[in-house]
């Protein structure tokens, strides 16, 4: 049985095919996909009110960087992991892992854990 | 002489009795007159005179002996050489006095310390008398005193050594005239003039040389000093003139006023002067014609000099240079750093490289990029520094944009990287025959690399719908009759274009696997209304002649995703899948959004 068994977690990707690919990861790892949104302010309103018990989200979203939702989930202690394409300088920033795209269904379970046991 | 000495010799044999010739100044009378006469010459005489017999006995001698000796003549005479001059000047003439008996007239000069009457520097003149058979019955001595004459050369020699020791070693031209005629000169004035030897100079007219010195000018006696340089030129023997200063003094030589001038070669100075002034006049050039900016600073940062460059940026006249405050044009959020490097430093007279903002005449803030060096004086003192300045504000924002560029470069490629990624899974996944999933993926791959070369030659900003249609179209291998393409000018942002891309890829693959183009008479219309007011953007692709489609297909796969999901997201909009009886007809209905940042 999975760590992520279960799990709702969310995922903002404005990229469909990445969105699609990472929502099979997602589900393989016996996660239910919150998701996947492709908007900043879809994923704002379910991060401030959807159960959740994680997020995976896309740095970038149509040339904005998604840190709202981000706060937004800060705000209400839900561990998250960040996914970029421009090159991650360190793995961890503000103790939030960074998963450098492209990643695979093994990074991705790896940086969701390392989210989730440094916020629970 | 011969005649004399016979009388004196006669004279001498009168004896010790005879009465002294100044004692009896009786009237002198023929014979006897001129005896007296005689005898008075020889007792005025400053010289001693004498007659000296074969047993060295003095026989007769003149006043002179008394003054020199100090005894009565009664008493010299009869007496031998040894007992009136003494051991030490009798041992010293003993030979020349040999000489003389033996019938050898000699003179010669020499020292004698004298037993009575000190040391004299004395000239000796013996003349042997001869009578007869009886040959040398003595000789006649003339003594003279010339240790005054002897002691006055020697100074003088000793004088004119050193005068010429001194001459020779300055690197003045020394010169001394009578007014007129060069009486002598050292090596370096000849040289000076263009002669080898200083006795080659001697006895030429002085103005020859130096033309313009007013020789009458000084009276003598009254400038015996060195008085101040004066400049004149002087001639030399080929013509060349030499820009030369001299002083002057009057100095005495050989009892005579003579003009002393000491004569220094300028030209040499003065072509330094002039080498100086105009290097410096060619660095003004350089400097002022130069574009970067150019600054000199005094020890307390106060600009010296601001070259062209740096005087139009700051908008400062020439003549307000001493008075302008730089400091004054510096971002206030610059200003600490900046002074700090420059007072560290001045401080250690080091080198200061720095970026800072400063504010041009036109009130722009510009980044300049100063690098400076301290300066130093011929004594080392610290004089300030000397810098560059660089406006470096375009290059800032061109390196940048180019950090940005090359960022977004790298985020574009790692997404492309997991989109191909995404493409391989969803092409490799359900149970389809291999052979079909590879075909599927490798053409999906080309309608990718196809749309990302229509953005790359748009580098990258946007690019019309037509030609993201034709070339996906294009990468099919069917008759170009068999799919129209007709619509309006309209561009797409590169994220759409990518997804329309892949989209137009995935129905035309459908339509050629089991739609209108798996068959010879199929046709496809591919086209679009684009309303700019709304920015509303309709398209449709609408299969017809294809093989009668009885129901829509159940299993839904990767291609429907791309086309009903993939396409309605990026356009914002509605994909509607109509699987009519005489073919597909599908219609998106979405919204293009002005100023939309390309992702």
């Amino acid at each position: 049985m999975s760590a992520l068994s279960g799990k709702r977690i969310m995922l903002l990707e404005d990229e469909f095919l990445i969105a699609l690919d990472t929502s099979r990861a997602l589900e393989s790892l016996g996660a239910e996909v919150v998701g996947p949104v492709h908007r900043l302010d879809k994923a704002l309103a379910l991060a401030q009110s959807e159960p959740l018990d994680a997020a995976v989200l896309d740095v970038d979203i149509g040339g904005v960087k998604s840190d709202a939702v981000a706060d937004a989930l800060k705000a209400r202690n839900i561990p998250f992991v960040r996914a970029t394409g421009y090159g991650a300088s360190e793995p961890q920033e503000g103790g939030v892992p960074t998963l450098d795209k492209p990643y695979d269904a093994g990074k991705l379970r790896l940086a969701l854990l390392q989210a989730m046991a440094a916020g629970g | 002489m011969v005649g004399n000495s016979s009388r004196a010799s006669g004279e001498g044999e009168c004896g010790p009795d005879s009465a002294s010739p100044h004692a009896t100044p009786a009237p002198p009378q023929d014979d006897e007159e001129q005896g007296w006469l005689s005898r008075r010459a020889l007792d005025a005489l400053p010289a001693l005179i004498s007659f000296v017999d074969r047993e060295e006995r003095y026989r007769f001698v003149n006043a002179a002996y008394e003054r020199w000796f100090g005894q009565k003549r009664e008493e010299i005479r009869g007496r031998t050489l040894l007992e009136i001059l003494g051991e030490e000047a009798y041992a010293r003439i003993a030979p020349y006095v040999r000489r003389a008996l033996a019938g050898e007239s000699l003179s010669f000069r020499t020292y004698l310390e004298y037993k009575h009457g000190g040391g004299r520097m004395v000239d000796v003149t013996y003349a042997p008398e001869l009578d007869g058979d009886a040959g040398v019955i003595g000789y006649f001595a003339l003594v003279e005193d010339v240790s005054e004459e002897v002691a006055l050369d020697a100074r003088l020699r000793a004088s004119e050594a050193r005068y010429r020791r001194l001459a020779e070693a300055t690197r003045e031209g020394v010169v001394i005239h009578d007014g007129e005629r060069i009486r002598d000169a050292n090596t370096v004035f000849a040289n000076m003039v263009g002669l080898d030897e200083p006795q080659m100079v001697v006895g030429r007219r002085l103005a020859d040389f130096l033309p313009d010195i007013e020789i009458g000018a000084d009276a003598p006696g009254e400038d015996t000093e060195f008085h101040s340089p004066r400049e004149t030129q002087m001639r030399r023997l080929d013509g060349a003139a030499l820009t030369v200063d001299y002083v002057g003094k009057w100095i005495e030589v050989d009892g005579r006023l003579m003009r002393l001038k000491s004569v220094r070669d300028l030209t040499g100075l003065r072509r330094t002067e002039k080498a100086l002034s105009e290097s410096e006049a060619r660095f003004r050039l350089v400097a002022e014609q130069a574009p970067v900016m150019l600054w000199m600073s005094d020890a307390e940062a106060r600009c010296l000099y601001i070259n062209q460059a740096l005087r139009d940026f700051w908008g400062v006249a020439e003549e307000d240079t001493l008075a302008f405050d730089w400091s004054n044009t510096l971002h206030p959020e610059d200003k600490p750093d900046l002074l700090e490097k420059l007072t560290a430093a001045m401080t250690r007279r080091g080198r200061l490289e720095s970026e800072a903002r400063f504010q041009r005449d036109d009130g722009a803030w510009r980044l300049l990029h100063t690098i400076a060096a301290p300066r130093f004086g011929p004594d080392g003192e610290f004089l300030g520094m000397i810098g560059v300045n660089a406006d470096v504000t375009e290059r800032k924002q061109a390196e940048r944009r180019l950090h940005l560029l090359v960022s977004e470069l790298n985020h574009r490629v790692k997404n492309m990287l997991a989109i191909v990624q995404s493409l391989a899974h969803q092409s490799f996944a359900g149970d389809a025959p291999k052979h079909e999933q590879t075909e599927a993926f490798r053409t999906r791959l080309s309608a990718l690399a196809a749309a990302h070369n229509l953005l790359t030659q748009a580098s990258w900003e946007q690019t019309s719908l037509a030609e993201i249609a034709e070339a996906t179209i294009a990468a099919l291998f069917v008759h170009a009759d068999r799919v129209s393409i007709h619509g309006p000018k309209v561009l797409l942002p590169p994220k759409k274009a990518v997804t329309l891309a892949m989209a137009l890829h995935e129905l035309s693959t459908n339509a050629l696997k089991y739609g209108a183009l798996s068959t010879e008479q199929g046709r496809v219309a591919l086209s679009w209304a684009w309303r700019p007011e709304t920015r509303e953007l309709t398209l449709e692709w609408r299969e017809r002649g294809g093989p009668p489609i009885k129901e829509p297909p159940s299993r839904k796969g990767f291609g429907s995703s791309m086309i009903e999901q993939a396409l309605a997201q990026e356009l914002d909009g509605d994909v509607r899948m109509n699987f009519q009886r005489a073919g597909l007809v599908c219609t998106v209905k979405g919204r293009l959004f002005d100023g939309e940042e390309p992702s």
